[in-house]
């Protein structure tokens, strides 16, 4: 303790008791000094980590003793991932220590982070809930679809509590210190509005790192532990392996004749201009467009008296990688009512025939309209990497029909080979990256609609943006069956010339209501067109099923999620931030 | 001093207060007004889909359904929106691998909507599993159809009497019928499922003795406290069981149900297999073997304890009712996808006739559809599986024809009766409506009965077909103008798919089928009924479908009867596509003439073929005594015959 002697004003010297002084965590510091003389706690403080850890482990080990091997893995992944959240913590901390405006602003967003109640509920959640989920798994479900499941649930999940804890973060963050005036000390200093919100931004996209990383630690070791369970089938494993943990890239296929298939759709196409002029004149992009597309679909038609083929390009990759190749293939039967109408066909890989079962060349029987996934040996790729598929029709004659039916794949989707092309681990993290590029955009808009609005508002519309960002696609098919106004291939031009014409027609029938709607469509449109769809950016549906997320994704994502949205809404919301009177909303 | 910038904004841009609460009231009541008027409707309309879940609703329900149902009020329309739809585009992308999960949670969302059940079932049995190539994977999908009606659509909705009609149809459609192409599969899973809790009870047994032996399963007690009660020695046999590691559960009830399908296996013989299956307790099985006393204790007084228990418990299935469904349609064979169809559609049946709105439900059809199961058990009821090779065959059952003609006398009564029988949107059924399915009746009964079962039963159906027709005015169809002989050989080309007048190739699916059917099943009253048939039609040589039409028979063609005989056992006991395991019961079940005239022509090939197929020619086609006996020694059809 020390002392300071003051004179008074007689000049007598006085002994006054020692002021306190009080650090950060408002604990005055004699209280510290007298608490440290003990040893215990001195040793506590120094080393609470590792205690915990041993504590940890040791409940962990005595769990798994008693039986419940589950329970003791989900157990130690709750202890492991609070204390890497602790960790992580003090690293940023550490990060963040330089003096600078921005850095300062960041470390004390870091802080909000861990001492608001909100976020520490929510990170509790992905602590708690995300070791939990494999308990809740079927243990007599395929363990290829368990192990998809949990991919799927445990990162959509983390994604969603994650975006939650970011809003709520952001929003409260400025809200409060508009509230509590803290915003005026701050602009009391020398900081800027703009270093201001990128500070807070930055804290946020530190914490929102940090999240992801650990929570993306942990699904993968949950993911590995449970990829180890005992499989249905040998089947199961192979699947496990070969189409949920690994990378594959699709493989759509060109015509076996190559340019001499192009040329012969232009060879068309000059003649249909030739005989039918007025069709080009009209539209002609349009129905050069509609010609390929009928070629294309001729070719992915196979008749009962043709053998089709299809070529694969560029899988040399995959015959080093792995045995086995995907193809993806989705039959329809042609001129067919029947609506579980059957598909019959024969199949040659590089013209031998497969497959081949006891000296008989089997054919394959399907349903229509299923998509079907057929495992093939990569020994048939070819030196050149080709792979040529030749289907031959084997449809019997169905009932009332003249002739077999045809079966048809539709272009594009219809029929695919995924192979190998990466590893899981490499898709994980770039999958983990584009979350991370969702929250800091989400972020973003937090932070820019708490400069403008109150707390309950700039939640709501961060909520708001933040769904309609998820099911954007979904919104936009919604709004267009429900209004009427569906129209599949449709262009921005052709959609508003549509709607423009059924609104004049709904006024004109006094059709108030359809006429409201028509209205309430563009309105939706018009807003569901500033905000960028996450869908386009599915990562994790791409990852549960065994997709490569591809690297041109993850940079698009960090261009546009991660650099362009922001930038525009911390400059909008920094420009509200100007041009607000701070004083009259916090009085 | 002029106004300041955000003073002016406020005088231009914000309303005072006065305005703005009369703004707020307006929109208020015009809300509330607007609000008021639409409750009625949806009420009404949620009401209609059977959307609302009383509190009081809710008793019964396992607890995790309460509760879900109960706490998510309104938001729970809102989950299931989101989870249909998140269901339905991970189908449409093929995306199979939350399907049953989703399917769960939409059930638990919404447990009283009867539809949701039957497309999550109907989406899995159908659409799931047809897109796997694994036949496991594809049972496994149909099994979680079946489970997810019957172990918690149905119990959930036990008024529902739709859903007991969609759990009978998967059953027949997708078991029974061979619309799947892994329909072998499904029905030796179905099989060995049920015999490893029932047993075989129908093999070798009338069909008193059958639901004399279910009769036991009856009157099993149902709980382990009654079991006490009335044999007080169960004790020893419970603790029997503990210490050989055993409890009295469904476990220890399929391990030796599986050790007993073992032991009794005829392919056992065949194929190189251990004596018993996997995860059999040698042990125990010895030491049941040596102790007759407690063997008898375990399998006459637990064992049907523990029946009833896994029929009550797993299959949802009450002993009584399906005794009730055995006396009511004959023999069932519970390993038969049919047998299961027809008891759910009885439970459907009981269940609709005491709803109010039963001019909904389509009664006829129902009826029509049990008529038709229990023909399609009289064409192939019999079930015959053995577990070691997992094979499966079907066989025609004329038992059952009796108890048709029970089932249509029933159904006639029921549609003469003052409820009536109904038809949905075309009112009461008639009698008339049940013209065709009679018919096809009496030609199975007659053409069964007289292959597989009793002539003077087939005689007795052929007669009142015949009576049937005349009334229709159908009676000079030839196949009608002579003996019950002629009336057999002529439709057995019709089910063969033979041109009757290629007599060469009758004769030849006669043979054919009575090696199949006959030989290959153990059943030589089956192999010389069909003998029987061929000779008479090679004797009388039919050779026209048609009145009027003569055959024009070139005899130098036609081999001597024996020699058609050996040549075609030749031909079928040699013939790849057909299983080495079938042809080998068929090796053994064959006459010794017939095995000696063929034995020389076709050794080699049949041992190739058993080293094949990792089997021992010896065992598999072991040679007949005396093979060395001239192959010119031929057979006579009289030594063949019964």
């Amino acid at each position: 303790m020390t002392t300071d002697v003051h004179h008074s004003d007689t000049g007598d010297p006085q002994e006054h008791p020692p002021q306190p002084r009080v650090d950060g965590d408002g604990i005055p510091r004699w209280i510290h000094d007298q608490l440290s003389e003990k040893k215990s706690l001195r040793i506590w403080q120094k080393h609470k980590i590792t205690i915990f850890a041993v504590m940890a482990l040791l409940t962990a080990g005595v769990v798994r003793l008693a039986g419940f091997d589950v329970v003791a893995i989900s157990l130690s992944g709750m202890i492991c991932l609070g204390i890497g959240f602790q960790c992580g913590i003090f690293l940023l901390r550490k990060s963040f220590s330089r003096s600078h405006p921005i850095t300062a602003i960041a470390r004390t967003m870091i802080e909000e982070a861990v001492n608001t109640k909100l976020s520490v509920i929510l990170v509790l959640l992905v602590v708690v809930i995300l070791p939990t989920l494999p308990l809740l798994l079927d243990a007599d479900e395929r363990l290829s679809y368990r192990v998809q499941f949990f991919l799927s649930w445990s990162l959509s999940g983390t994604m969603l509590l994650l975006a939650m804890l970011v809003i709520s973060l952001c929003c409260h963050s400025i809200a409060d210190d508009i509230e509590s005036h803290q915003i005026h000390m701050a602009f009391s200093k020398p900081l800027r509005k703009w270093e201001y919100l990128l500070g807070k931004w930055l804290g946020v996209a530190s914490i929102s790192f940090l999240l992801v990383a650990l929570a993306g630690i942990g699904i993968y070791t949950f993911t590995t532990v449970l990829a180890r369970s005992n499989a249905v089938d040998s089947q199961d494993r192979l699947d496990v392996q070969e189409q949920v943990l690994t990378a594959r890239a699709v493989a759509k296929p060109v015509h076996p004749s190559g340019d001499a298939f192009d040329q012969s759709i232009e060879t068309t196409i000059a003649e249909i201009r030739e005989r039918d002029p007025a069709l080009f004149d009209k539209n002609p992009t349009g129905a050069r467009k509609k010609i390929i597309s009928q070629r294309i679909h001729e070719w992915h038609t196979v008749t009962s008296d043709v053998y089709s083929s299809y070529l694969f390009q560029n899988l040399n990759e995959a015959k080093d990688r792995t045995p086995i190749i995907q193809l993806r293939l989705e039959p329809w039967a042609d001129n067919s009512g029947i609506s579980e109408a059957k598909v019959r066909f024969a199949m040659w890989l590089n013209e031998r025939p497969f497959p081949v079962q006891n000296g008989i060349h089997e054919t394959y029987t399907f349903r229509q309209g299923v998509i079907q996934t057929l495992d093939l040996p990569t020994s048939v790729i070819d030196e050149d990497g080709q792979l040529k598929i030749t289907i031959a029709n084997k449809n019997l004659v169905m009932a009332g029909e003249d002739v077999p039916t045809s079966i048809s794949f539709t272009p594009g989707d219809g029929l695919e080979v995924l192979y190998r092309v990466g590893s899981f681990e490499m898709n994980f993290i770039r999958s983990l990256l584009i979350i991370l590029w969702k929250l800091v955009m989400i972020s973003a808009v937090a932070l820019a609609a708490a400069t403008w609005l109150g707390f309950p508002t700039a939640l709501l519309t961060s909520l708001m943006v933040y769904f309609t960002a998820t099911a954007n696609s979904f919104f936009a098919d919604a709004i267009d069956i429900y209004t009427g106004l569906d129209s599949k291939g449709a262009t921005l031009t052709s959609m508003f010339r549509m709607r423009s014409r059924l609104f004049l027609e709904r006024v004109n029938k006094f059709e108030w209501w359809e006429a409201t709607k028509t209205i309430g469509s563009y309105l939706a449109d018009s807003f569901l067109s500033l905000i960028p769809s996450f869908g386009n950016y599915d990562s994790i549906t791409q990852l549960a099923t065994g997709r490569l997320v591809p690297l041109q994704e993850v940079g698009l994502g960090f261009l546009i999620l991660g650099i362009f949205y922001p930038s525009i809404l911390l400059f909008a919301g920094w420009v509200l931030l100007e041009r607000r009177d701070l004083v009259s909303t916090s009085s | 001093m002029g106004l300041t910038r955000t003073e002016r904004l406020s005088k231009h841009f914000i309303m005072n207060d006065r305005g703005t609460s009369i703004t707020a009231s307006v929109v208020f009541v015009a809300c509330l007004a607007a609000a008021t008027t639409l409750a009625g409707i949806i009420q009404k309309q949620r009401d209609d889909l059977n959307l609302i879940v009383k509190m009081e609703g809710v008793s019964g329900m396992p607890p995790h359904v309460a509760v879900v149902t109960a706490a998510l009020g309104t938001f729970r329309g809102l989950a299931v929106d989101m989870l249909w739809a998140r269901a339905d585009h991970l189908e449409r992308e093929g995306e199979y691998y939350e399907a049953q999960t989703l399917a769960q949670w939409i059930t638990t969302l919404q447990p009283r909507f009867k539809k949701v059940w039957w497309f999550q079932s109907f989406n899995m049995a159908w659409n799931i599993s047809a897109a796997t190539q694994v036949p496991a994977e594809r049972w496994g999908w149909v099994k979680k159809g079946i489970e997810l009606l019957r172990s918690r659509g149905i119990p959930l909705n036990p008024g529902a009497a739709d859903l007991y009609f969609d759990l009978a149809w998967i059953f027949e459609n997708k078991i029974s019928s061979n619309t799947d192409k892994e329909h072998w599969y499904y029905k030796a899973r179905l099989a060995a499922e049920m015999q490893e809790v029932l047993g075989d009870m129908t093999s070798g047994k009338t069909a008193d003795q059958i639901i004399t032996s279910f009769q036991k399963i009856v009157d099993a007690p149902s709980s382990l406290i009654e079991l006490e009660k009335d044999t007080p020695e169960i004790n020893e046999a419970l603790e029997f069981l503990d210490s050989n590691g055993l409890k009295a559960d469904e476990e220890t009830l399929r391990m030796l149900g599986r050790a007993i399908m073992y032991l009794a296996s005829f392919d056992a013989t065949i194929v190189k297999t251990s004596p018993l299956p996997p995860g059999t307790n040698k042990e125990f099985l010895l030491a049941i073997q040596a102790d007759k006393e407690m063997a008898a204790l375990i399998f006459n007084d637990l064992v049907p304890y523990l029946q009833k228990r896994v029929l009550e418990d797993h299959y949802q299935m009450s002993p009584d009712r399906m005794l009730d469904v055995m006396n009511r349609y004959g023999p069932l064979d519970w390993r038969h996808g049919d047998s299961h169809g027809i008891y759910w559609s009885e439970q459907g049946v009981k269940v609709s006739r005491a709803l109010e709105r039963r001019e909904q439900i389509n009664e006829l059809s129902l009826v029509r559809g049990r008529l038709m199961m229990i023909i399609n058990l009289m064409r192939s009821g019999k079930i015959d599986y053995d577990a070691v090779s997992k094979r499966i065959d079907l066989l025609p059952d004329p038992r059952f024809a009796p108890k048709f003609e029970t089932a249509i006398e029933d159904a006639l009564e029921l549609i003469n009766s003052d409820q009536g029988v109904a038809a949905a949107d075309f009112g009461l059924a008639e009698e008339a409506d049940l013209f065709a399915t009679w018919e096809t009746f009496l030609n199975l009964a007659t053409i069964l009965n007289f292959l597989y079962g009793d002539e003077a039963e087939a005689q007795k159906y052929f007669k009142q077909y015949k009576k049937l027709l005349s009334q229709q005015g159908f009676d000079e169809e030839p196949a009608f103008q002579g003996t019950l002989e002629n009336f057999v050989a002529i439709r057995f080309a019709d089910m063969a798919e033979v041109k009757l007048g290629d007599l060469r190739q009758l004769i030849d699916a006669m043979i054919r089928r009575s090696l199949v059917q006959g030989l290959a099943q153990g059943n030589l009253k089956t192999f010389n009924r069909f003998i029987k048939l061929a000779k008479a039609v090679y004797d009388k040589r039919y050779g026209a479908a048609e009145r009027g039409e003569d055959t024009m028979l070139d005899y130098n063609k036609l081999l001597p009867f024996p020699k058609l005989l050996e040549n075609s056992f030749q031909k079928v006991i040699t013939e790849e596509s057909l299983a080495i395991l079938l042809r080998a019961r068929m090796w053994a079940w064959a006459p010794e003439q017939l095995r000696q005239s063929v034995y020389q022509s076709t050794k080699d090939t049949l041992e190739r073929q058993a080293l094949a197929a990792d089997l021992d020619p010896l065992r598999a086609f072991p040679p007949p005594q005396g093979d060395d006996q001239s192959a010119s020694e031929k057979p006579t059809t009289t030594s063949i015959s019964e």
